[in-house]
């Protein structure tokens, strides 16, 4: 009490009874611990003025004034003078009051006629002191509560009833204003009853007294979507060590979800843009396959008329040679008797055509003529055949149209346009199934088929080996699908490759040999545009084996075309190599 | 039906047509030869013409339009396309709007296809000839007392 001896204690009473007065008076001064400055007044104004103009260290209080009665007394006092320690003093007949009166703000009480001078001077200087601790805390507290309340995360404190015990300002800003003594479910839920649905941090952490987070989307007070990332730990424990209390935080994470979202956003644009320029690779991808057919178709009509009569041609000089033969024979018959006839002039003539005859090797000719026929018509038939398979395997080319399709056909007039990057590196076993036909595009399905092909014979050139390898193409029907399978005993595809040969530009050719979206376009038009299934099996090492599964129940429909969509899209045909990848 | 049939071949290509003439030799037709749709046109107004072979892709007239004309003017020639287009929708037009009897594909076999194809057509061409003649024998025959 260091305070206290510095000074004389100045006091303060109010009193309105003058015996009383004297009484507190000599009860006072016999008090030898501490001096006191007295100072008296009778009524609750002149109090209250005397309180305006001057310090006290404490009150003694009548509650029963000429101007006042009673508890509103001390409120008077109490509600203009909170930090003055106060003692109300009463009648013997109603102690009940200065109980009351303890409650209110006064910090002890005195029954008139009751108390002796040590016990006045304990009553005055313990009510300082109790004065004191309460202004100490209070302030504390307060000092506390403002630290609570400028902290800008949002902060409640429930019970084990979910109800809110405090929340701060922040928490009453962002979301509900005074939320004290709500539940959260009907703050933040909406609910009439606890959250069925998912964890709850609050409960979670009333269960196990551990710190629970997550994040949460707030529409807050001004309407504006806010991030909090909230969480929720034990802050008061019962006597058992259980949690009593849960404080929950909600820290503002906006910025970083903002910066998310917009990161989310961005990826996305960026993923859709790499697709578009995918799309549009495989466009002109397809667009250089269709323009490659449409050269083959072009060139393939070129050849039909001089092959035509050609061929025309050749068949009838087949004719004349067998009339010229025979007419031949019938010289030869002439010439033999002219010979034994032995007349002079016409003998020297048959010896002429004789010699002749020796001269030219006729008789290698005639015996070579029907050779020379055989290996021309032969010939012919071939470039025939190239044609008319040029010709299909071009043919839906422009169209784009779907129509029954026999799959066999279409293998054999890829397999001829193949031929030349095939033949010097692998021998080619076809074992064509009986098929039904099947709804597709045939020039698409060609290109595919022809992607394959290619595909196998470069794995198997990559390999650089002294004999041909073998390409086995095989059809079958399986249920209500026509499978096509194209395998070759080249190298093989590495086990961490094969998931990724169908994405667009995945190639293992230098740059330059392969644009890394062949099996990409086959993949599009048998699973897109057929409604079918590619598949590869492989081994590294063991060759590849690349399954086409194409429905018999797959009916596109009417007007269904790629090709239309390319209407109008330059390309180039320069690099012929570019329709395969690895 | 001993009488010799006319057929009248049209092609812009006068080799092709040159290799038919001696491929045909030794067939029993009257053999006409047109290197354009309006040539071939001027021939059918000139002489009685059984049977028409011609191409699709020509300049001037194509194929189609001359097929359509002759359809229209001489409905009863027999009418034989010879192209190397295979196309579903040339196949179509041509047999939709040309009504035509066969399709021949370029390059031919004259044996096999081309020769065998003159004869059903000079065959349909005949039967359809008696077909009417004895439709008009019998409508003479009816409308006689």
């Amino acid at each position: 009490m260091d305070s206290m001896d510095a000074h004389r204690l100045r006091v303060l009473v109010v009193e309105d009874d003058v015996i009383d007065r004297k009484q507190m008076e000599r009860l006072l001064a016999a008090s030898s611990a501490s001096p006191y400055d007295l100072e008296f007044t009778d009524r609750l104004d002149r109090a209250l003025a005397i309180l305006a103009e001057r310090q006290f260290d404490i009150l003694l209080l009548d509650l029963n004034l000429p101007d006042s009665e009673g508890l509103d007394t001390l409120s008077v006092v109490e509600k203009e003078h909170p930090d003055l320690p106060k003692v109300v003093v009463t009648g013997g007949d109603d102690e009940h009051m200065g109980l009351q009166a303890v409650t209110r703000g006064a910090q002890d009480y005195l029954v008139k006629g009751r108390f002796n001078a040590r016990a006045l001077a304990r009553v005055i200087h313990y009510s300082i002191e109790r004065k004191r601790s309460e202004t100490l805390l209070r302030e504390s507290r307060g000092k506390l509560n403002a630290i609570l309340e400028s902290i800008g995360d949002p902060m409640i404190m429930l019970d084990k009833d979910l109800r809110v015990t405090w929340s701060n300002e922040a928490s009453r800003q962002v979301f509900c204003g005074d939320s004290v003594g709500r539940t959260c479910f009907e703050l933040f839920h909406g609910r009439p009853t606890p959250c069925d649905l998912g964890p709850c941090i609050v409960r979670e952490a009333f269960a196990d007294g551990k710190p629970h987070s997550y994040d949460v989307r707030v529409v807050d007070r001004e309407g504006q979507t806010r991030y909090f990332h909230c969480t929720a730990n034990a802050a008061l424990r019962d006597k058992d060590g259980r949690p009593s209390a849960v404080l929950e935080i909600a820290k503002d994470i906006t910025d970083r979800k903002t910066a998310e979202i917009i990161k989310a956003a961005y990826d996305r644009v960026e993923k859709a843009h790499r697709e578009l320029q995918e799309m549009q690779s495989q466009l002109v991808q397809s667009e250089k396959l269709a323009s490659i057919g449409q050269l083959a178709a072009g060139v393939a009509h070129e050849m039909n008329t001089p092959v035509g009569f050609v061929a025309c041609n050749f068949e009838t000089l087949d004719g004349y040679m067998k009339k010229i033969r025979g007419l031949l024979e019938a010289y030869e018959r002439l010439l033999q008797k002219v010979e034994t006839a032995g007349e002079p002039g016409l003998h020297e003539a048959a010896r002429a055509i004789q010699e002749l005859k020796a001269r030219i090797r006729l008789d290698f000719i005639l015996q070579d003529l029907d050779s020379l026929f055989e290996d021309s018509r032969e010939g012919l038939e071939r470039v025939t055949d190239i044609i008319r398979n040029l010709r299909d395997f071009a043919r839906a080319d422009r169209a784009g149209d779907f129509a029954p399709h026999d799959i066999n056909e279409g293998i054999k007039a890829t397999l001829t346009v193949a031929r030349n990057e095939i033949k010097y590196d692998a021998e080619v076993t076809t074992q064509f199934g009986e098929i039904p036909p099947v709804v597709c595009n045939p020039g698409q399905l060609n290109q595919v088929f022809l992607n394959l092909l290619i595909n196998a014979v470069h794995a198997i050139r990559s390999q650089s080996r002294p004999a041909k390898g073998a390409i086995t193409v095989r059809t079958y029907q399986a249920g209500t699908d026509v499978v096509c399978e194209i395998a070759d005993d080249g190298p093989g595809i590495p086990r961490d490759h094969l998931r990724k040969i169908f994405d667009p530009f995945f190639t293992t050719k230098p740059p330059g040999k392969g644009t890394g979206l062949g099996l990409s376009v086959s993949y599009d038009i048998i699973v897109n545009k057929h409604h079918g299934r590619i598949a590869v099996e492989s081994e590294e090492g063991r060759g590849a084996k690349f399954i086409v599964r194409l429905p018999l129940t797959y009916a596109p429909r009417t007007g269904e075309s790629v090709e239309g969509v390319l209407t109008g899209v330059a390309c180039d045909g320069r690099e012929t190599d570019d329709i395969v990848c690895g | 039906m001993d009488e010799k049939r006319t057929i009248l071949f049209v092609d812009d290509e006068s080799r092709l047509l040159r290799s038919i003439e001696r491929g045909m030799l030794d067939e029993p037709y009257y053999l006409l030869f047109a290197e354009s749709g309006p040539e071939a046109l001027k021939i059918l107004a000139e002489n009685e013409v059984h049977i028409l072979v011609t191409d699709m892709r020509m300049p001037e007239m194509t194929g189609l339009e001359l097929l359509k004309i002759v359809k229209e003017q001489y409905p009863r020639v027999v009418r034989i396309v010879l192209s190397g287009y295979t196309q579903a929708s040339t196949l179509l037009t041509a047999i939709n709007q040309g009504e035509i009897f066969r399709f021949i594909t370029k390059p031919w076999k004259m044996e096999e296809d081309f020769k065998p194809a003159i004869r059903q057509a000079i065959e349909y061409y005949d039967r359809e000839a008696q077909r009417d003649r004895l439709l008009a024998e019998s409508a003479g025959s009816k409308s006689s007392p």
